[in-house]
């Protein structure tokens, strides 16, 4: 599946039908998306990092 | 916020004008004022707190309250000649402002001196920023990063940033250069954080009032359908990754100087170019929480620039330490733009 085909599926998959002169910088940002993922799953030292989520349950 | 600034006796004039939402940029289509930079009109005054920098920077009010998730307290700071502080994340409630990123939102002071901004966060988080803000830069080791923040910069730019550094060392710090670890994956953590954040909150508005955003807001926000859950989580394991990895950074220096954005305002239709985009060294300290203050530190064809000061998390008292006597050895804060000139 290309980029284009892909970044589409994403889109319909949240919901959103953008028009094409927005598909354009979308395309654009998808391309940016997957690299920067790729950058931060290179990052081997992170494997073991408790991740800086917050779950906390309140006393009630 | 409004209620304790009125308590301790601020006089609060109205609402400054932001990006829609904290992201993107404003539209002329849009029922939203389009700010101006009061040192020439053409030019973006930087956002999202726009109208705060630009205000404070015209001499409308002493001071104003921005948010910064990305850079939007710091990146008008320096567009519009101004101070302003990023505070530790978690220091400034954030209750009662409408989330752009629940993770990586912070609220904080913009005002045209480090001595303002510290007398406005006492009013708003805790006492005590002030009464040892003239202990000076003596003794104090600042870290220098250089990598990443000055590539392709205009001399002039680089300049005013070895000028300001140099002022820090005439004060009596102990100047070191520094390299920001892991820098390009912490800013892909932030965005891909914002991103993913900002899609949550807005998903079932962009699904039925798409074109009713910006263009570049709903843009934006929309990429966050492209980080999934797996993404998301490796970049809050980057993020810790990036906190400890600072952490032992900090441990050899208390304060670390960078520029802000290496580069003057831009016009508004040129903001978002990628060559532009490129110059902004915000984001990499908004995964990390540290606090960060944005001074002024020249100007280069009549447009201010600006330096950031980051310290360890809670350090506020001593960024502001720092800027007093930075500000207190130059007059670049002191610069007003002549409204007259700049707008005609």
């Amino acid at each position: 599946m290309g980029d284009g085909t892909e970044m589409r599926g994403r889109l319909a998959t949240a919901g959103f039908d953008p028009p094409e002169e927005d598909l354009a910088i979308l395309e654009q940002t998808y391309l940016a998306t997957r690299q920067m993922v790729a950058l931060l799953d290179a990052v081997s030292e992170a494997r073991d990092e408790r991740p800086a989520l917050t779950f906390r349950l309140d006393p009630v | 916020m409004v209620g304790r600034l009125r308590d301790a006796g601020a006089v609060i004039v109205g609402k400054t004008t932001t990006m829609e939402f904290a992201i993107g940029l404003p539209e002329a289509s849009k029922p939203f004022p389009v700010p101006v930079n009061p040192w020439r009109a053409e030019c973006w005054p930087g956002g999202s707190s726009s109208g705060s920098a630009s205000g404070v920077s015209a001499g409308f009010f002493l001071a104003a309250i921005g948010t910064d998730s990305a850079g939007s307290i710091r990146i008008p700071a320096a567009f519009c000649g101004v101070t302003g502080l990023m505070p530790t994340f978690g220091r400034v409630p954030t209750g009662g402002c409408i989330p752009l990123a629940f993770s990586l939102d912070r609220i904080g002071p913009l005002a045209r001196t480090a001595w303002d901004c510290a007398a406005v966060l006492e009013v708003i988080d805790s006492p005590d920023f002030l009464s040892r803000i003239e202990d000076g830069l003596a003794g104090l080791r600042i870290g220098v990063m250089r990598e990443h923040h000055l590539d392709g910069a205009e001399p002039e730019v680089v300049a005013c940033f070895e000028a300001a550094v140099a002022a820090l060392g005439e004060l009596g710090a102990e100047v070191c250069e520094v390299r920001a670890p892991i820098y390009h994956e912490l800013v892909a953590t932030t965005l891909l954080t914002l991103w993913s954040e900002a899609c949550a909150y807005h998903r079932s508005d962009l699904r039925t009032r798409w074109t009713d955003y910006t263009r570049t807001a709903r843009t934006m926000m929309a990429a966050g359908a492209f980080v999934s859950a797996a993404d998301y989580v490796q970049a809050q394991r980057v993020r810790r990754a990036g906190q400890r990895k600072l952490a032992e950074l900090l441990a050899e220096v208390d304060l670390i100087a960078a520029p802000t954005v290496s580069m003057p305002a831009p016009a508004l239709e040129q903001a978002m170019s990628p060559g532009h985009t490129a110059r902004v060294h915000t984001m990499y300290w908004n995964s990390l929480g540290n606090p960060v203050l944005a001074l002024p530190i020249g100007f280069t064809d009549g447009m201010p620039l600006g330096m950031q000061l980051a310290a360890a998390p809670f350090s506020e008292a001593l960024l502001l330490r720092a800027g007093r006597a930075f500000q207190n050895h130059t007059d670049w804060h002191r610069r007003a733009p002549d409204l007259e000139v700049a707008h005609g």
